[in-house]
This record gives structure tokens, C-alpha cells and sequence, in this order.
């Protein structure tokens, strides 16, 4: 008989209790879980923050070099409409 | 509970249901549920016989769930949820036994590869020559790298035939055949012993 054969000779032995184990996975899983959901929420936040100030320095430079604020974006744009 | 799409008998959905079902669900999802209740016992086996301690084997079957948790959206339904659950499992295995030797090699290097070989020998054992043969095979695999030990473990052991294996290892089985010829070779001239088909 061939010995690797006999690897299947020896015995698992019994799984662990469900309960413990279920723990033990709960245990692990949840502090990367939350650490992935913080991560998602920092690069969503950066994104939208990038996106805002960006516009915000675009409109600052351009009034800077023309003396203009970008259409709609200025505070001339604000009073002339409340006017 | 949530209704199991696409399954004509809800009360036992198959494995790819819930597993397209667990893909959809969110952290706390019955059907990840259930298809940890229904695999624990097999990852257990796969661990066990790859880790070699029933403390390490628990470790890496947790670690096996949680993987299985952030990748559950991969599963593409080209083989069977089983096969690559089992692939998975063996994969996080491999790498939690080379970073264990690693660590191993880093604490005490002189008692890296004696620590490797006693990884198996269980105490109780040894009550028949069948047993004791068998944990002299496994010591044998000590000898092996990670990769061919945890083939050789799955084909001889769990008795998976070369196209499931072919499907663990991202390989073909002619591959996997050329390979355990290989391995014999190496066992051969290892043990000195005939381990001939």
C-alpha cells in the first residue's frame, strides 16, 4: 500500500463548538470590518473635500488675476440677485 | 428572513445560491450564516490537516471565514462554491504557515525546521502500525514546501480527484499530475522507502 495513502488514516478531530468558534470569527472580522467602513468614509470625505476646495482656490485665483468672480460663484452673483 | 433568489426549494438552498446571496447581503447576512454553518466542519478538516495543531488549525479556519467574508463577491460561479471555498482555505493556510515560519526563523533560527516537524505528532496517536505509518508520512511532508505538502495533502488525505484540485491550485490537472509524480520522486529519495502507485 502506498504511504501517502495512509495519510487519511490519521484523525481530524472534532470541529471546535460553534458557539466559540462563531465567536472567535466575529472576534476578527469585526475590527477589519470597521476599519475598512472608517477608510471608505476618509477617502469619500477626501474626494468631496478635493472636489470643494478646488473650486473654491479655482475662483480665488481667477478673481486674483481678472478681478472677476467666476459666473455664479461670486459674492457680486449673491447681491445682484438678492437685489 | 430574507427570501433566497433563484431557489426552488428555500428551505435548503445550494451552495452557489446562498453564496450569490451572500455576494448581495450585508454584514450580518443569513445566508453568510449559513454557509458558515454548512462549510465549518470541512474548512476545519482542511486546516487541521494543513496547520497540524487544533490551535492553529482554529485560528486559521477563523481567519479561512473572514477572508471568505471580504472576498465573498468573487465568487464567479465557474466551479463549484465548495472547491473554491476549499481553494481559499488553502491559501490562507499556506500563508499563515510561512509568515508562522518566518516568525519562527526570526525568534530562534536553530529551531526553525525541528519546531516543523514536530508539528503533527499527536500525542494520543500511534495506537496501530496503520497510524504510525501514516504519521511517519506526514513527517515525510515536512521535507516538501508549502505548496506541494498542501497538494499532496489535499489529493492523499481529503481524497480530491485532479480536476477539483486543478481548481484549488489555479492550475490543470495534467500539471497536477506531473507534479505529484515529482513529489514521490523526492519522497522516494527522502525516505529511502519505495512509495511506488
Amino acid at each position: 500500500m502506498d504511504v501517502l495513502d495512509q495519510l487519511a488514516d490519521v484523525a481530524v478531530p472534532p470541529v471546535p463548538a460553534q458557539r466559540s468558534f462563531t465567536a472567535g470569527v466575529r472576534r476578527k472580522l469585526n475590527p477589519r470590518l470597521l476599519a475598512v467602513h472608517v477608510i471608505e468614509f476618509a477617502l469619500g470625505a477626501t474626494a468631496w473635500a478635493v472636489i470643494h476646495m478646488t473650486a473654491a482656490l479655482v475662483a480665488a485665483v481667477q478673481y486674483t488675476v481678472t478681478g472677476t468672480w467666476p459666473r455664479g460663484q461670486g459674492p457680486g452673483e449673491t447681491r445682484g440677485d438678492a437685489r | 428572513m430574507q427570501p433566497l433568489i433563484g431557489q426552488s426549494d428555500p428551505a435548503s438552498p445550494s451552495d452557489e445560491d446562498l453564496a450569490a446571496q451572500a455576494a448581495r447581503e450585508g454584514s450580518d447576512g443569513i445566508a453568510f450564516t449559513m454557509l458558515m454553518d454548512r462549510f465549518r466542519e470541512r474548512v476545519w478538516r482542511v486546516c487541521w490537516r494543513l496547520m497540524g495543531t487544533e490551535h492553529d488549525a482554529e485560528d486559521a479556519a477563523q481567519e479561512v471565514f473572514v477572508r471568505l467574508f471580504f472576498e465573498r463577491g468573487k465568487f464567479a460561479g465557474r466551479s463549484r462554491y465548495s472547491t473554491w471555498l476549499h481553494g481559499v482555505a488553502i491559501r490562507t493556510c499556506l500563508t499563515l504557515r510561512r509568515s508562522r515560519s518566518r516568525r519562527r526563523r526570526r525568534e530562534s533560527p536553530e529551531s526553525g525546521e525541528a519546531g516543523l516537524a514536530e508539528t503533527h505528532a499527536d500525542p494520543q496517536a500511534s495506537p496501530t502500525a496503520a497510524v504510525d505509518a501514516a504519521h511517519d508520512a506526514r513527517k515525510l511532508l515536512e521535507h516538501l514546501d508549502e505548496e506541494d505538502r498542501a497538494l499532496v495533502l489535499m489529493r492523499f488525505a481529503e481524497n480530491h480527484d485532479y480536476e477539483e484540485l486543478a481548481e484549488m491550485f489555479g492550475t490543470t490537472s495534467g500539471a497536477l499530475r506531473m507534479r505529484i509524480s515529482r513529489i514521490r520522486e523526492k519522497l522516494v529519495s527522502k525516505s529511502g522507502k519505495m512509495l511506488g502507485e
